[in-house]
């Protein structure tokens, strides 16, 4: 994984031969941190240095991702309007609240959705208003429609008629049942202004909570190498402001995210080298998992975390570990008399990416 | 007081008896007929025009009256704020 | 590498034996220069070795090592789809886009599956979904819309002396201004097949897979002059969006700019994502591009039609180029 230093130290990459690049280019687009290459690379002027078959490929990485972040900053200045103004905070998400905010990890990303949150009390309101302009819910079947109503804390993402343009629209950053319970009052009394108003973002310190929970609680956790990425640019942008780091342990606890800001620790600073100031560090070890319990879940995590080679599928161990960390997953989501079921409907249905719609669209007139 | 703005990066090319018209906020592209592309052409983009100035630019340029403008003009700002070739924006106070 | 391959002089696919073929398919990879792009194949998926032998006959025979820009695995299905009703998985860079196939339609999934990921990577290129082929250095370009034939027409054309660039992608170098190959096998469907194989006895026709998801489809082999010129672009020449009617003559009608210009922009696969770069691409065209509906019945007649009106669309265009630019004759 030193190709990873690339991203913020991109002359290196200057020294790469074809292979390294063919290999760095597929694992890149995977893990959706090739436009962060590409832009890392632009911004350094290192483009045109480099061979021309690998040039190409970033510079259509560059266009495709200028295109996602444009869609996603449009749908944001589109929404507020289209929703007729809403009298109650409206909160931007992961992603969105990144581009909102111009930080460095905002560049070369892939938007696909709008990631937005609303009080719980407002929630209902709040998609009335969607519908009437013109998202609908996108088609599930019965069995996942229940499940997002009733368990998740999400709705089922939205999708506009026209453009396509997918929402996520939260109440909760967690879901209300399972053993972790996030007190969504104390996020929404520290909400701070984003440079595009009305939209509001989490502080800093829940920015980084926020991304640290959804790495470690949700559900797919393979291939979620560029979500520590991305923790790592928040820790480095927001760790110089003043009193962040001295406060993070203590607000990880009042939230009960502590587990997982030890988890997400761990792993940034021994593979990305995030220069978290010592005491803190052990402050937040101090407050994570037990000895016995950290032994295992970062076995399981570092496992599942490490991204694959391109020319192979999953290892075995992997695949074990994948699926270990999916039943976690979902215990803590669910109470167990829900949890099989719904485990065993969404294997069956394990969904493809592409597959029908693409072939009709893609295939011969 | 609310105005309009020509959005950022309109791009707009001649096609036949119509216009296309491109917006580089949006991403998006449309095809506009002659009127629509008219108050495009008379909308400045670091300057907001309200809609009675519009009317009077518009009349002027094209020999209209401008009275009557102003309804037709009605129906077409929410296209055009939908597909990103204009903005809204609040207009200083002199 | 191998010195003494190096000695050897390049063959294609149809001189070295199918072993040779699978042989490579199980180990490093087959590389398939299609112009645009590099694709290399492997995978252990039943008959693909016999399939590629036979419709990318006129290719080089060129195993990996060596830089691929897509990386392509077909391979059977694990676990109990091995043996009951078994099935071939599509996996590109360790992902799986889409369902599994029936076993013996590998050839399929496989240009399927490249085609859909070429439209979704190669953005240095407004990627029209249309075929193309050339002739006096300028291209034809047909867009795929429904009921149009254009692989039909595309194949025609090129086994009447018009160099083949593609079928399925009209892929337009921003930078040249000019269209460039994405040559692999025309992917013939149902009745097609039998119209070509009528219209030309003579034509490399792969095998035909009986029940895909589209019918039968067999692909005709992109011919030996048409791989050896795939590097070649040529410059936009004219649009032709194609109607087969089953009675009545042939019919070439003009088509208005703000009607051609939707036809292409919105019927590429990429128009969205190039930003203001398509929109003056595809503007230029539709200003520039004579276009035609060309209705016909019998492929001979309205291939002569084109033919006719050809030596036209060639000087206006190099007319065009030399005024815009004060080169004339130079070379795309």
């Amino acid at each position: 994984m030193a190709w990873l230093q690339a991203l913020r130290e991109p002359e290196q990459a200057l020294d790469w031969t074809l292979p390294q690049w063919e290999r760095v280019l597929r694992l890149s687009r995977r893990l959706r941190l090739l436009g962060r290459l590409a832009e890392s690379l632009e911004a350094a002027d290192l483009t045109a240095r480099l061979p021309a078959p690998v040039a190409r490929h970033l510079q259509a990485e560059l266009r495709y991702s200028r295109w996602r972040t444009r869609l996603l900053l449009w749908g944001m200045e589109r929404l507020p309007a289209m929703m007729g103004e809403p009298p109650y905070p409206l909160v931007l998400l992961k992603g969105a609240a990144y581009v909102a905010q111009g930080l460095p990890i905002a560049s070369g990303r892939l938007p696909s959705d709008i990631d937005i949150l609303v009080p719980q009390e407002h929630l209902a309101d709040a998609q009335r208003r969607l519908m009437a302009a013109g998202w609908a819910e996108t088609a599930l079947d019965e069995h996942d429609r229940r499940y997002y109503h009733e368990w998740s804390h999400e709705v089922p993402p939205m999708q506009h008629v026209l453009h396509g343009l997918e929402l996520d629209l939260h109440h909760n950053i967690l879901p209300p049942v399972g053993h972790t319970r996030v007190d969504m009052a104390l996020l929404l009394a520290r909400l701070q202004p984003s440079p595009s108003a009305p939209w509001q973002v989490f502080h800093p310190q829940d920015q980084v909570l926020h991304s640290a929970a959804h790495l470690f609680h949700d559900s797919d956790a393979r291939d979620r190498l560029r979500d520590l990425v991305d923790l790592d640019g928040l820790l480095r942008h927001f760790g110089t402001l003043p009193g962040f780091w001295q406060g993070l342990p203590a607000r990880a606890s009042e939230l009960g995210l502590s587990e997982p800001l030890a988890l997400a620790c761990h792993f940034v600073t021994l593979w990305l080298r995030t220069p978290v100031p010592a005491p803190v560090l052990m402050q937040i070890q101090q407050a994570g998992p037990s000895a016995l319990r950290r032994a295992w879940l970062h076995a399981l995590l570092g496992a599942v975390l490490t991204p694959t080679e391109p020319d192979q599928g999953s290892s075995r161990w992997q695949n074990l570990a994948a699926v270990a960390l999916l039943v976690r997953h979902h215990w803590r989501r669910m109470p167990l008399r829900i949890l099989l079921p719904h485990l065993w409907h969404k294997w069956r249905a394990s969904a493809k990416v592409a597959s029908d719609d693409v072939l009709a669209a893609r295939a011969d007139g | 007081m609310t105005g309009f703005v020509l959005a950022p990066g309109v791009l707009t090319a001649p096609l036949g008896t119509g216009w296309a018209a491109y917006s580089a906020v949006s991403g998006e592209t449309h095809l506009l007929n002659d009127e629509s592309l008219a108050v495009l052409e008379a909308l400045h983009s670091d300057e907001p025009t309200t809609v009675a100035e519009l009317c009077s630019r518009l009349a002027a340029d094209h020999g209209v009256e401008a009275m009557a403008l102003a309804t037709t003009l009605q129906d077409c700002w929410r296209p055009l704020l939908e597909a990103g070739l204009v903005r809204h924006c609040a207009v200083p106070l002199a | 590498m191998n010195p003494v391959a190096a000695l050897e002089p390049m063959r294609a696919l149809s001189q070295v034996g199918t072993a040779a073929i699978q042989q490579a398919l199980l180990g490093p990879g087959l590389l398939l220069d299609v112009g645009l792009a590099i694709l290399r194949v492997q995978g252990d998926a039943p008959g693909l070795a016999q399939q590629l032998h036979a419709v990318y006959r006129n290719f080089p025979f060129r195993a990996a090592p060596g830089w691929a820009d897509v990386h392509l695995h077909i391979h059977r299905r694990r676990g109990l789809r091995r043996w009951v009703r078994p099935q071939v998985v599509f996996r590109c860079d360790s992902e799986e886009p889409f369902d599994p196939f029936p076993a013996d339609t590998a050839l399929p999934l496989m240009e399927w599956g490249a085609n859909y990921l070429i439209g979704r990577r190669f953005n240095d290129s407004l990627l029209f979904h249309a075929g193309v082929v050339e002739r006096d250095g300028h291209a034809l370009l047909m867009p795929a819309l429904p009921g149009s034939g254009k692989s039909t027409l595309t194949a025609a054309l090129s086994l009447r002396g018009w160099r083949m660039l593609s079928d399925e992608f009209g892929a337009l170098d921003l930078q040249r201004g000019s269209f460039r190959p994405v040559l692999k096998p025309v992917a013939l469907k149902n009745t097609s097949i039998d119209v070509i194989r009528a219209f030309a006895p003579e034509a490399e026709l792969g095998p035909e897979f009986p029940r895909t998801r589209k019918g039968r489809v067999a692909h005709l082999a992109p011919s030996a002059p048409a791989v050896a010129a795939r590097q070649n672009h040529a410059w936009p020449g004219a649009v032709v969006l194609p109607r087969w009617r089953p009675d009545g003559g042939t019919r070439l009608e003009p088509v208005p700019p703000q009607l051609v210009f939707p036809t292409l922009a919105f019927n590429a696969f990429n128009y969205a994502v190039l930003g203001a770069e398509g929109f003056r691409a595809a503007v230029s065209l539709a200003q520039t591009c004579p276009t035609w509906q060309l209705e016909y019945s019998d492929l001979h007649d309205a291939i002569t039609h084109l033919e006719r009106e050809w030596p036209a669309v060639v000087l206006q265009a190099t007319a065009r180029r030399a005024a815009d630019s004060g080169h004339e004759g130079a070379m795309p």
